[in-house]
């Protein structure tokens, strides 16, 4: 507090005593220089020696009503500041700052637009890798079935042969490709997975195929299409009518669901090696 | 007394309304609070003093604000608007520090 102030008349009291009351008149010895200097001096505004007589309560209730107001408007500048503050931290900077916060956020962007397009990259390689052992496993799965290494169901047709003494290799040889021609996609003969290599033999009035002699009623169960392979089986001069011609009693039953469950072991090629792909 | 209502029923206001500053005031709002506290603790000394006036109060409390954001708005334009924001709030602090110093021996007498 300056000396100037201390030495300041204190006609304030007179003026506004703490309960809102007004002198009638003020010293008029309260004159402008003290209290401009006051004012300049250390801030104390508001502080002041009535620089003008003061009027009736009517014009003091409106100045009290004034500073009501005026501090109402503070106290809601400064709720609404605060607020204004914590809600949203980057209304308080500045134009500069925000123009290098949004370098700043423009770079880690495009840093994290890389990244996640080589996440990206890796997630597609590592999906197509998936892929190509599914593929690969299909694959195997149908090398499996075509090669009579695993056992298999489906729809198709079982056709029962019974008095076979006299057909030939030539006929059931002939049976099998009309079934492959139809269609068929796995075929067992009498508990013998009839694959590519298969191969028929007549053997002391027997037949034999891939070495197992055949009981004279034999059972060839096919997966395949079922009117298709029936279709195909029936035809005027096919195999089948070649097997009635010769006294066989012959019956195809088409099903939803045929088992084969005859496997074939597979030997290693002696000879063949695949070849490199790109010759 | 009446004053100190006003003010909570400013903040009560604040709080019950929520509103939003609109953007081109939002660089003055903080500014103009401060010089506005500024004038609230001046009058508060000047009470305690025993030589408040109303008048005195609402131009000050006005004329503060209005140059407290005049001045930033200057320096909003010449291109140093954080360095003069800067400079007014400290010293419209050291002020409010001397104000409320002067109030605080007037309460406690130390």
């Amino acid at each position: 507090m300056s000396e100037q102030e201390r030495a300041q008349p204190l006609s304030g009291p007179d003026e506004t005593a703490p309960d809102g009351t007004r002198a009638s008149e003020p010293p008029p010895s309260a004159a402008d220089g003290p209290v401009a200097g006051t004012d300049g001096a250390s801030g104390a505004e508001g502080a002041t020696a009535a620089s003008e007589p003061t009027g009736n309560r009517g014009r003091g209730w409106r100045s009290q009503l004034l500073v009501a107001t005026l501090c109402l408007l503070l106290g809601f500048a400064i709720v609404v500041q605060v607020r204004q503050t914590q809600g949203d931290e980057l209304a308080g900077l500045r134009q500069n700052d925000l123009v290098r916060l949004l370098d700043e956020i423009t770079q880690r962007n495009e840093a994290l637009a890389q990244e996640a397009s080589e996440l990206r990259e890796d997630r597609a390689a590592l999906l197509s890798g998936s892929d190509a052992s599914r593929s690969a496993e299909d694959y195997l799965e149908v090398q499996r079935i075509l090669a009579g290494t695993a056992p298999v169901e489906g729809p198709g047709v079982v056709v029962t042969v019974a008095g076979t003494a006299s057909l030939t290799a030539q006929e059931m040889v002939h049976m099998l490709e009309e079934l492959r021609n139809a269609g068929a996609e796995a075929i067992e003969l009498s508990g013998v997975r009839v694959v590519t290599s298969s191969w028929f033999l007549e053997q002391d009035g027997a037949l034999v195929v891939d070495g197992t002699t055949l009981p004279t009623t034999h059972e060839w169960r096919v997966i395949g299409d079922p009117g298709t392979l029936a279709g195909a089986l029936d035809i005027p001069g096919g195999a089948l009518a070649a097997f009635r011609s010769k006294g066989a009693e012959v019956e195809v039953t088409e099903r939803e669901l045929v088992q084969i469950t005859a496997i074939r072991e597979v030997t290693v090629p002696e000879y063949a090696s695949p070849a490199p792909e790109d010759g | 007394m009446i004053a100190v209502i006003g003010l909570a029923i400013g903040v009560v206001l604040g709080l019950v309304l929520q509103p939003s500053v609109p953007p081109e005031l939002q660089p003055y709002l903080p500014i103009a609070v401060v010089a506005a506290l500024d004038a609230l603790f001046g009058a508060v000394r000047a009470r305690l003093e025993q030589k408040f006036d109303d008048r005195v109060f609402v131009t000050s409390f006005l004329f503060n604000v209005l140059v407290a954001a005049f001045i930033v708005f200057l320096g909003d334009q010449l291109g140093v608007g954080a360095q003069l924001s800067t400079a007014v709030v400290v010293v419209l602090g050291i002020r409010i520090f001397s104000n409320a110093a002067s109030i605080r021996r007037h309460l406690l007498k130390a």
